[in-house]
């Protein structure tokens, strides 16, 4: 395939001067004598002289069809694409007090399969021309082989098993509801932290999946998938009629899962400000009452009340939520002036149309674009700007095109 | 003709190609280095040992102690990535200071495992010597000590954490060694810290006496062996006492029998003492108090008589070499940027003497002005802790309005009676681990007075007057001092105001110092009986201070342990030593520690001090499965031969 | 009009349906599970304890010989149960917890497996009441016996006060609870069960200043001085202040 990854050199033994700080941006490190930097020499460790490229094997079975006199066409295709050879370190296999530095060697491997499928129906009813057409596509990364470090018991290996597995699989918990009385605070089996003499009405409770009287790490299970989606689909629709067309585009996507983050997932965040969704909370009836006395009156809402630890809803079904979308593309309106009136002034071809991108978007995610990356277990912060990224722009356009 | 010549030009170019181009493609890149390049010449040795010092286990302003309450791992450990949170200090878990820390959290430590920098200079001792024809006289062995002492840091930086390790003294390989061979098993915790003591008399055979700040000579060998063997001494003598039982214990992996101690603290006198007459306390100024903050701002100085070893920054050099020390210690009042999160227990601040800020009925004594309660202290204690209404001497304020005071004041009592235990106190505490009951806030009225006012905004005024202080002590917030102190030591006052911000201090961390090394023999001698030499040490350490001078009846453990523990506060020696000594887990039973609050009293129009909890009033607790680290798990699973995991685990 | 309503349609169905059937991971998720209860070997009733007082250890001895242990923290009835285990042969032990060692068992976990210890406590808190002898004063008495010598040192004594039904160790409100715990008088940092009085086996406790109108739920504990200084503890009482 061509894709080269791994070191540069390695396959020469020798040392690496300067030493860098690779978690740092590479910025030379070293020890200062006297006031001087002395600049640090590392040993490359292992060489590998048999470093190559990844392998990518790529398989396609599909049938293109076009039937029913032209007025059904279409393909579908199933792909299936193995990389072989990616670069690992062997690290995980070596006891750690050999101290070796493993080269790069090819040892891993992937997969990413999926299928596609492809519609377009188009026909003529004498001056009225229409064409409707779709596509649908679904693909799943998943490793092959991936070189870790020995699994202490079979749930290590289930939590933490790269080998055959899924790519990008979301952990976290279910929720499961949110207290609304004291009594049921009161008699909660689970022990969320300090026997929940902390709880209060409104609170998110989760539930205890391993029914082992806690919520912790141990009640963490699949529940979403992160990074792009798993599914994409368009659907389009054209219609000419006399000089007029019509072009309407939708574009969506599944399998899609977000975290809100910063200040979409909380208010109050750094001391500062909030949404004003935020204020369809709960609340005690009267501002001074006391939030852990049972006598108390609430008023009942949709988040629970300030001063919640929305930490605790990261990784949860409640916090990763479905970021699927349909979004009207594009829709184009145009008309084109014939070409017996343009000949008088000179024009050989002339015409107008107003467009519109992004017209609607249907999805579930608020105030935040379903198209733009959102916060994700394995991401940083840079990875989605916190969900800041300015959302696509919907634009109107007037225009024509005119050729003399 | 045109096409003739056209061809000919073409014939001639193709003939000169073919001759020319004939290169082979096969340069190697110039900026590897081969092993005859680093180990034939001097520099090249230097390259290599660099990185070696660079990962050294020094504990130093950076270090972190745990991923925990906020601090992530790439910030733990070793010099962490683009790491400024040195707050997260050990001293505020175990009470030096109080922190960010939630409670006790760095007990588990962060898994260190630094065999691959063992590996590093296992290969420099075997392959050195085949290179000794490159150097004259005696150079390859000063090398090769030097090694040996690097080797020993490492070993110590591991036993001291997990008890005993594989010792690893030659160059494994893989594939030609197979994973049966490379699977070395524990050895004892006795095999190891004899390891480190013989390492490090190799090294002191071997090194030279040559002074480069920074590295390491025959004299930092030795202070490491004062150190290291004291520290097997106690846990020999300590850790039979208290341990948690476990295959681990009893096979010798963790835990030294009772008899050893004897020929550890032996050993470690010894070393301390060949110290005597190549180093002396820093005494350089009369000012004791301006002295002692001076020693630790002259690191880089070559002719400090008391620095053994240092590690050195340099704000000039790359991004991450300066550190951050000032601007997380310091309150943002005093500086650019930056905030502090630590700051020091009045429990750390009463090991100098119990503060006298009650008369003798238990009422508080009332003072005129914030600055009185610093007045009259030993040196040493107003040069490490900044105390309310101590003037910040030296520094420019861009700002006129900023003299420099640490105002620190906590809130207003519009009028007080009474005794301050009963205001602050519902039972009366006796020790950080029997804490008492603290009075509830909404029940601070100054005995039987009116409601004690406070403030989380130093604008916020009653009757006139500001609430809180300019530094402190806020009701929110933790970037304003908890308990009424700021850490000094390590302070550069030099630098104006607006120039103290992250990454911008350069001041180089001591790692070994004189004073420990008096303080190491001092300790070795009580424990083994000698008291005359511990007073002869202990007397030098206390006259620099500024202390009293003590006498033969003084030298006990509890003195000198209580000696230490002034001497090396926030030096990332006292979670270590209450290790060492088994003391932790009775120290840090639940324990709460205490503040120094300043009031001001309206109705007198003067100020009183409350030794009280300190605002977060956090709980620390030791759990005795910490006096050793966990072996990291992933090791074990590679490795079945580490097997027993230290105990309680 | 309509062919664009039901391109809406079409696409949000599509949306729906799919995501919904997307498969998140291709492994078996753990389906064994074992339960059971920690029962006093006299008189065959759970355990005193709290959430997470003690653990159950798990080691599967047929996966490796060092196998990295899973723990299921106790429940406050004394239960233990985990769900979501892998089937394997395990080596089940008692990890923490203030009883007298008991041996590890060994046994096959399939799903609903279930394992009961018979476990002696250091220490029994008997006779304890709890009532309010004025409005708001709450006092507790109980005594202390050991049913088998040689125990670890008591470090303190000290009363559970909650709001909720789980309360013990970790579970409290301090300032009804650790602030009003008794401890040896100094210099002595434990109680020696050997030596301590008839009065020290049976004390008071006074917790003052409850708040009215609420409803409490009150333990006493003893903490003792083993490896994780791990506390017994006596029965819940419901105490309702007017």
């Amino acid at each position: 395939m061509g894709y080269d990854g791994g070191t540069a050199f390695q396959y020469l033994p020798g040392y690496i001067y300067p030493t860098v700080d690779a978690a740092n941006g590479n910025v030379t490190v070293g020890t200062i004598w006297d006031g001087r930097l002395i600049n640090g020499a590392v040993t490359r460790g292992l060489v590998n002289e048999d470093l190559t490229w990844y392998t990518s094997i790529t398989k396609n079975i599909g049938v293109d069809f076009n039937i029913l006199r032209n007025k059904l066409e279409g393909s579908i295709d199933f792909f299936r694409r193995d990389q072989n050879g990616l670069v690992a370190k062997r690290l995980g296999q070596i006891p750690g007090t050999a101290g070796i530095s493993f080269p790069d060697e090819n040892l891993n491997s992937d997969r990413s399969q999926g299928w596609e499928i492809n519609l377009l129906h188009r026909d003529r009813i004498s001056k009225f021309a229409y064409s409707v057409g779709g596509n649908f596509s679904y693909a799943r990364m998943m490793n092959r082989t991936v070189v870790q470090a020995p699994f202490g018991n079979a749930y290590d290996q289930w939590r933490n098993g790269q080998t055959d597995r899924y790519k990008n699989i979301w952990w976290g918990v279910d929720y499961a509801g949110q207290f609304t009385s004291y009594d049921q605070i009161y008699k909660y089996e689970v022990n969320s932290g300090g026997g929940n003499n902390n709880v209060v009405p409104g609170d998110y409770y989760f539930e205890d999946w391993n029914e082992d009287g806690v919520i912790n790490g141990d009640d963490y299970h699949p529940i979403a998938v992160y990074d792009l989606p798993l599914i994409n689909f368009g659907f389009n629709i054209s219609a000419s009629y006399k000089g007029i067309d019509l072009n309407i585009l939708f574009a969506g996507a599944a399998g899609a899962y977000t975290q809100y983050a910063e200040q979409y997932a909380e208010p109050l965040m750094y001391g500062r400000s909030a949404l004003t969704k935020f204020l369809d909370s709960w609340h005690t009836v009267n501002p001074d009452d006391n939030v852990f006395d049972p006598n108390t009156q609430w008023v009942q809402g949709k988040y629970p009340a300030m001063g919640y630890n929305y930490g605790n809803i990261n990784n949860s079904t409640k916090a990763v939520l479905d970021a699927s979308y349909v979004r009207l593309k594009t829709v184009e309106l145009g008309y084109t002036f014939s070409p017996d009136l343009l000949r008088k002034v000179g024009v050989k071809s002339f015409r107008m149309y107003v467009n519109s991108y992004n017209l609607l978007t249907f999805t579930k995610l608020e105030g935040v674009d379903p198209e733009h990356p959102g916060q994700i277990p394995t991401g940083d912060f840079q990875y989605g700007l916190g969900g800041y990224k300015y959302p696509l722009n919907r634009t109107f356009n007037l225009g024509a095109s005119i050729t003399f | 003709m045109k096409k003739l010549s056209k061809l000919f030009i073409a014939v001639i170019m193709g003939v000169l190609a073919f001759f020319t181009s004939c290169q082979k493609l096969d340069i190697k890149p110039v900026n590897q280095l081969s092993d005859d390049q680093i180990f034939g010449n001097e520099s090249g040795i230097n390259a290599y040992l660099a990185n070696v010092y660079r990962n050294l286990p020094i504990e130093d302003f950076r270090y972190g102690p745990a991923t925990a309450d906020g601090l992530e791992p790439s910030e733990t450990g070793f010099n962490p990535k683009h790491s400024w949170k040195h707050f997260y200090h050990s001293g505020a878990a175990t009470g030096e200071m109080v922190g960010p820390w939630g409670g006790l959290s760095i007990g588990g430590g962060f898994g260190y495992w630094p065999y691959v920098d063992i590996r590093a200079v296992n290969y420099f001792l075997e392959t050195l010597p085949n290179y000794s024809a490159n150097y004259t006289g005696n150079r390859v062995d000063e090398l090769l000590g030097e090694a040996h002492f690097l080797r020993a840091f490492y070993y110590f930086g591991l036993a001291k954490r997990y008890g005993g390790i594989p010792i690893v003294k030659t160059v494994q390989n893989y594939p030609q060694q197979s994973i049966e061979e490379l699977s070395v098993p524990r050895n004892t915790e006795e095999d190891v810290w004899n390891f480190i003591g013989d390492e490090l008399d190799q090294a002191y055979n071997m090194m030279p006496e040559t002074k480069v700040s920074g590295r390491a000579n025959r004299f930092t060998a030795l202070a490491l062996k004062s150190r290291a063997m004291l520290y097997a001494g106690t846990i020999a003598k300590y850790g039979s006492l208290n341990f948690v039982e476990g295959d681990a214990h009893a096979q010798g992996f963790v835990g030294i029998s009772a008899d050893k101690a004897e020929g550890f603290f032996a050993k470690s006198i010894d070393a301390s003492k060949k110290l005597e007459g190549k180093f002396s306390l820093y005494e350089a100024s009369a000012d004791l108090e301006q002295n002692y903050v001076d020693l630790f701002l002259d690191g880089n100085n070559k002719n400090n008589p008391e620095i053994i070893f240092v590690k050195g920054y340099n704000p000039v050099l790359d991004v991450q070499s300066p550190h951050s020390w000032d601007a997380t210690f310091s309150p943002r009042y005093f500086t650019g940027g930056g905030d502090p999160r630590s700051y020091p227990t009045l429990d750390f601040v009463e090991r100098f003497g119990v503060l006298d800020v009650t008369n003798a009925d238990g009422t508080p004594r009332r003072y005129n002005n914030l600055s009185e309660v610093g007045q009259g202290r030993e040196a040493r204690l107003k040069a490490t802790v900044f105390f309310p209404g101590d003037v910040f001497k030296g520094r420019a304020f861009d700002d006129p309005s900023n003299t420099g005071v640490f105002d620190i004041r906590r809130g207003i009592y519009p009028s007080f009676t009474g005794k301050a235990v009963d205001e602050a106190y519902l039972t009366a505490p006796v020790s950080p681990s029997d804490p008492g009951t603290a009075r509830p806030m909404d029940q601070r009225i100054g005995n039987n007075g009116q409601h004690l006012q406070l403030a989380d905004d130093i604008n916020s005024k009653y009757e006139g007057r500001t609430i809180i202080g300019v530094t402190g002590i806020r009701t929110g917030a933790d970037n304003m001092t908890r308990t009424g102190f700021y850490v000094r030591k390590y302070i550069n006052y030099k630098t104006p105001q607006k120039q103290v911000d992250l990454f911008t201090s350069s001041t180089p961390w001591i790692e070994f110092r004189y004073a420990e090394t008096l303080l190491n023999r001092a300790e070795a001698d009580i424990e083994t009986g000698q008291l005359d030499d511990a007073l002869v040490c202990l007397r030098q350490i206390r006259r620099r201070a500024g202390a009293t001078e003590p006498t033969l009846a003084d030298m006990t453990v509890e003195f000198v342990r209580n000696e230490r523990s002034k001497e090396l506060a926030f030096e990332n020696h006292y979670w270590w030593d209450i290790k060492r000594w088994r003391v932790a887990d009775s120290w840090l039973n639940n324990a709460h520690f205490r503040g120094l609050m300043p009031y001001y009293v309206l109705s007198e129009a003067k100020y009183i001090f409350i030794k009280e909890r300190e605002t977060f009033d956090r709980n620390y607790n030791f759990e005795k499965k910490f006096y050793y680290e966990p072996i990291p798990q992933g090791e074990i699973n590679k490795n079945s031969n580490l097997a027993p995991q230290n105990p309680g685990y | 009009m309509k062919r664009y309503s039901r391109a809406v349609i079409w696409g949000l169905f599509i949306m729906a349906a799919v995501s919904s059937c997307i498969k998140k991971d291709n492994f078996d998720g753990p389906n064994a599970s074992l339960e059971g209860t920690v029962m006093d070997e006299t008189n065959k009733i759970a355990v005193q304890t709290c959430t997470g007082n003690f653990s159950i250890r798990l080691e599967q001895i047929d996966w490796s010989d060092v196998p990295t242990p899973q723990n299921i923290p106790i429940k406050i009835d004394g239960t233990y149960k985990n769900s979501k285990l892998f089937a394997g042969h395990y080596r089940i032990s008692l990890f923490g917890g203030a009883f007298w060692p008991t041996a590890p068992q060994e046994l096959d976990i399939r799903q609903g497996t279930r394992l009961d210890f018979q476990v002696t406590p250091y220490l029994y808190i008997n006779d304890f009441t709890a009532e309010l002898i004025d409005s708001t004063t709450l006092k507790l008495k109980f005594s202390l016996a050991a049913p088998i010598e040689g125990i670890p040192n008591i470090i303190d004594i000290q009363p559970y006060v909650n709001t909720t039904t789980i309360v013990g160790p970790g579970a409290s409100i301090s300032q009804y609870s650790e602030s009003r715990r008794l401890t040896p008088k100094s210099p002595a940092t434990v109680w020696e069960w050997s030596t301590m009085t008839p009065a020290e086996k049976s004390p008071e406790i006074i917790i003052p200043n409850m708040l009215r109108g609420r409803t409490f739920y009150v333990r006493v504990g003893a903490r003792l001085d083993d490896t994780q200084k791990n506390s017994n503890l006596s029965p819940v009482i419901e105490i309702k202040v007017p």
